[in-house]
């Protein structure tokens, strides 16, 4: 046995304390993206398909949800959520493809500022979704 | 007098004694001048000879002495105390993600083999000339922020994608080296090299986190590196593609 895999055989701790270690402002957003691209996947989009088919079963089912909606404050909050979450991942998402062209510049500096800048129009669009649709 | 008290949290792990890593504090008298976090562990291991890191050059020259300092990986040796400090109270912990052997000395094997599979060598097959394979200095310029990497390891692990694959995700300082050579002129063995880099994990567990970057003790740009190479995987995936069409 080499010094190397009796290392490795070893059961020895790891410091992965998440609290301690600090990250910077673009780790929370491409962070928060993936955890909400998984969100989409597993439940905006299911939810979205099975409201889309509801409505187009006939006229009465599309009207009874129209007034389900306006009624119901938790249906309402809940399509806003999903819709929210589904912008969400697509602002940090465009940041993405932003810099993988190479037209957002990689330093660290021009990284917080584009983080910043999605933050604060992703802000304004929740505030135009929720006045739109509340 | 309170204020000229330094609090030092160190993270303690002795695999011979203690089952599990713990939080212990010390108490020394603040250093009439700035010192560096390096010079602040001698200072503690006259305290308590016990404790273990790693260290060489103090100079931030050969990367042995990386840790999680406050929060942030970084050289002790040209980290000053000033620039951590808060309330008179700083943290040490070792480099996360790489299990610890004791105290603040971490095994590098996952490290340096994920170094080893990006064959960090120039593969040049022709004749080498007489005296050396010479380059045009714009060429050359393409090699800066590249060719200085020590090694240290601070950005690897302070990369959560790379605590995540530490197998299989290639982690940004062997990044960086894996496009100092596609960078390079005299190395032919490019497509190659992209060859081995295009698998889901290799490169593109990036996710742009940036955190490499912000810590990296040599002032270097693994993202920016990283950014290059996922080009140059699109540039020859397009020609592999036309090259195809036109056999057709």
């Amino acid at each position: 046995m080499t010094f190397v895999t009796f290392l490795m055989t070893q059961n020895r701790p790891v410091n992965i304390n998440l609290l301690k270690i600090k990250l910077p402002l673009s780790a929370f957003l491409s962070i928060t993206h993936r955890i909400s691209g998984i969100f989409i996947f597993f439940i905006v989009l299911p939810v979205s398909v099975f409201i889309f088919s509801e409505l187009t079963q006939s006229q009465d089912s599309f009207n009874n949800f129209v007034i389900m909606y306006h009624k119901n404050l938790g249906i309402k909050f809940v399509c806003v959520g999903l819709i929210l979450i589904f912008q969400y991942h697509i602002f940090t998402g465009v940041r993405h493809i932003l810099m993988d062209f190479h037209i957002l510049n990689e330093s660290l500096s021009s990284s917080y500022k584009s983080a910043v800048t999605t933050l604060v129009l992703f802000a304004v669009n929740a505030l135009l979704t929720l006045w739109v649709m509340l | 007098m309170a204020t000229n008290i330094l609090e030092v949290n160190m993270y303690r792990y002795n695999p011979e004694e203690d089952k599990f890593p713990y939080i212990k504090q010390y108490q020394i008298e603040k250093p009439s001048k700035d010192i560096m976090v390096l010079d602040l562990l001698h200072l503690l291991k006259e305290q308590d000879e016990s404790i273990s890191y790693r260290r060489s050059c103090r100079e931030g020259v050969c990367g042995s002495d990386g840790m999680n300092i406050n929060g942030k990986n970084g050289l002790a040796c040209i980290t000053p105390i000033s620039s951590v400090l808060k309330k008179n109270k700083i943290e040490l912990r070792p480099l996360p993600g790489l299990p610890v052997i004791r105290d603040l000395v971490v095994d590098m094997t996952e490290f340096y083999a994920q170094y080893e599979k990006i064959k960090p060598f120039l593969q040049n097959s022709t004749t080498a000339p007489e005296q050396e394979r010479l380059q045009s200095p714009e060429d050359r310029d393409k090699l800066d922020g590249l060719y200085e990497c020590i090694l240290c390891a601070c950005c690897s692990t302070s990369c959560p994608s790379f605590w995540w694959n530490p197998d299989k995700f290639l982690g940004p300082a062997a990044l960086l080296q894996a496009y100092r050579f596609l960078a390079d002129t005299r190395d032919l063995k490019t497509n190659e090299r992209l060859e081995d880099l295009s698998d889901p994990f290799s490169v593109y567990r990036c996710h742009g986190i940036m955190n490499c970057v912000s810590v990296c003790p040599k002032g270097l740009n693994p993202n920016k590196a990283i950014g290059e190479i996922k080009t140059m995987l699109l540039k020859d995936k397009k020609e592999i593609i036309t090259t195809d069409g036109a056999m057709n």
